[in-house]
């Protein structure tokens, strides 16, 4: 490198460097490290600040805001010292015209010929800043927002357990204080009649079966609606249980029924193990079997009970009989309460089937039938079944 | 000295019930009188002997009680839980006869002490089938003979501990030794 002349005439590495420096659409400013006085500043930077270039030559940082105060400019002046370089990534400072603007602030120190000078870019950032606290604030907001939609979900689910709760206790309040009255009725009517039959006309005689015919009805109602109550109110655990003993225990809970329709019941095995609540599903399968035995045509009931395994691991179980069927469009409507399609042939609540497809739909299961008029009857229910590892069914056959 | 007869006391504040199972305890063939408390105050009073009560001849220690839960002032679990608390009413069997078949309630009277809970039926025949059970059960046990109000707690209390007694019990208690 040949020694520089020197000379009025820039050359032109320097020419291209100060019209860098002038046209910058950033400050620079250089500042000399000895008096911490600024020597040099571009345009852009004064314009920026609010002040002609030669208000601020000779000036320190602080003085015309570029960091905060003089306390502020020394740690800087330090740190530029020890490290070579300093770095504010965001440096907040008022103009001359009191506007707050946001700067990323950067300072170097370097050597030119021995002589140490510290060259500083600013780079406005305010309007990033804006536009980034914008979506921060946004994001809260939405945030918040997100919070408050949640507790108004919360509170309004809550209220509407309650709510059902409440009706559901309400609904069993009813059921059970309405059945001592009925008791009453049902009992002394039926014991007048018993006891004191000869001083009754005939007609008294049958107005005191009136009322106890009425009152047994009355009462076969309430306790449905009970179950149908307790079903929609039990707390429900699922627990792996051979469908087998679940059956025959429902079978033993009809046996008068049974009895009564003369019905010939038949178990099909095999009965794989199901994901249920035991009194639940046995209350299900109590149903459906006193349904099977009770709709019954001219032929003794044929009642058949088997399960079948979906390759999707659900259980199906069937209680199929021969009665006397249900017509396509009611196939639906017979699962709601009190929806009852024969009054008089057969006595019943029209609660039974509700309660099967409240019991299944807390058991996360589901209820069905598939009949033609005359030719019976094949109501279905399903649940999950629990696969048969070895482990499992040990551990199934160890509990008592 | 064992006795064979039961002595049953029903606590029902239902007047109408404790009629007709006093029908259906006749018809069902139980010759022992049935004796009557209408409420769980009524009843302590009958157990403890106050009053009137103190006839034990008119009014004898009931071998077993059936009861209802759910009556005016002291329910049926108060008064299962105060029996609980009673040492000389330790030989007396409870029979919960409640027309609730809630698991709750169910629970609860086990939990306090019930020996048996059967859901009040709906109907006579129903009443009528209960009393027939009841009483071919009650014929097949053999009662001990009740102890006295005063069966000490000394005797006792290495077993039951200080946690049977209740401040009630112990004045009363009290009462009775100096009366004795």
């Amino acid at each position: 490198m040949s020694p520089v002349a020197p000379t009025a005439v820039p050359s032109t590495s320097e020419l291209r460097y100060r019209r860098l420096f002038e046209a910058a659409r950033e400050g620079i400013l250089l500042v000399d490290p000895a008096t911490r006085r600024i020597i040099e500043v571009n345009p852009f930077l004064a314009e920026f600040l609010g002040y002609r270039p030669a208000e601020i030559i000779g000036r320190e940082l602080f003085e015309v805001g570029l960091l905060p105060d003089e306390a502020g400019t020394q740690s800087a002046f330090r740190e530029l010292h020890t490290h070579g370089y300093v770095y504010l990534e965001e440096l907040s400072l008022r103009t001359r015209a009191g506007r707050l603007v946001h700067v990323e602030f950067t300072g170097n120190l370097y050597d030119e010929d021995g002589q140490p000078v510290i060259q500083c870019h600013v780079h406005d950032i305010t309007e990033r800043k804006k536009s980034a606290d914008a979506l921060a604030a946004a994001r809260r907001k939405l945030s918040r927002h997100a919070v408050e939609l949640e507790a108004i979900v919360d509170r309004r689910t809550t209220q509407l357990r309650l709510t059902n709760e409440q009706l559901e206790a309400f609904v069993y309040t009813i059921a059970h204080d309405l059945r001592a009255p009925l008791r009453t009725m049902q009992g002394f009517s039926q014991l007048l009649v018993e006891e004191h039959a000869a001083a009754l006309s005939e007609q008294a005689r049958d107005y005191a079966n009136f009322i106890n015919t009425a009152a047994q009805t009355l009462d076969r109602l309430l306790a449905d609606l009970l179950v149908f109550s307790q079903v929609s109110q039990e707390k429900i655990e699922l627990l792996p249980l051979p469908l087998e003993a679940l059956v025959q225990s429902a079978l033993t809970s009809c046996e008068a029924e049974i009895a009564v329709s003369r019905a010939q019941v038949e178990t099909v095995a095999p009965w794989p193990v199901v994901l249920a609540h035991p009194a639940t599903l046995r209350q299900v399968l109590v149903n459906l079997i006193g349904n099977a035995v009770k709709f019954v045509g001219a032929a003794l009931p044929r009642v058949r009970l088997r399960a079948e395994e979906g390759v999707d691991g659900i259980v199906r179980v069937w209680v199929e009989d021969n009665g006397i069927g249900i017509p396509l469009e009611f196939q639906q409507r017979i699962f709601q309460v009190f929806q009852r399609l024969h009054t008089i042939e057969y006595p019943g609540t029209g609660i039974g089937l509700a309660i099967v497809q409240k019991g299944m739909e807390r058991m996360g299961g589901r209820a069905g039938v598939v009949s033609s008029p005359g030719a019976g009857s094949n109501f279905w229910i399903e649940l999950a079944g629990v696969p048969l590892d070895p482990n499992r069914s040990q551990k199934l056959e160890e509990k008592p | 000295m064992t006795t064979d007869d039961p002595v049953v006391l029903l606590v029902d504040d239902s007047s109408n019930d404790s009629l007709l199972m006093r029908t259906v305890f006749e018809r069902a063939g139980f010759l022992h009188p049935l004796h009557f408390a209408r409420s769980g105050d009524e009843a302590i009073a009958y157990l403890r002997g106050d009053g009137r009560y103190a006839d034990r001849l008119l009014f004898p220690l009931p071998t077993t009680l059936l009861m209802d839960l759910n009556m005016p002032g002291k329910n049926g679990f108060e008064v299962l839980d105060w029996i609980g608390h009673q040492p000389y009413l330790r030989r007396l069997r409870v029979y919960i006869l409640s027309a609730s078949s809630r698991p709750e309630d169910i629970e609860r009277a086990y939990d306090l002490g019930a020996d048996s809970y059967l859901v009040k039926p709906g109907n006579f025949d129903g009443l009528l089938h209960l009393a027939n059970c009841l009483i071919s059960w009650l014929k097949l046990n053999h009662f001990a003979p009740s102890l006295p109000v005063h069966d000490d707690f000394e005797s006792l209390s290495p077993f039951l501990g200080a946690s049977a007694r209740t401040e009630e019990d112990a004045r009363h208690h009290s009462l009775v030794r100096s009366a004795v």
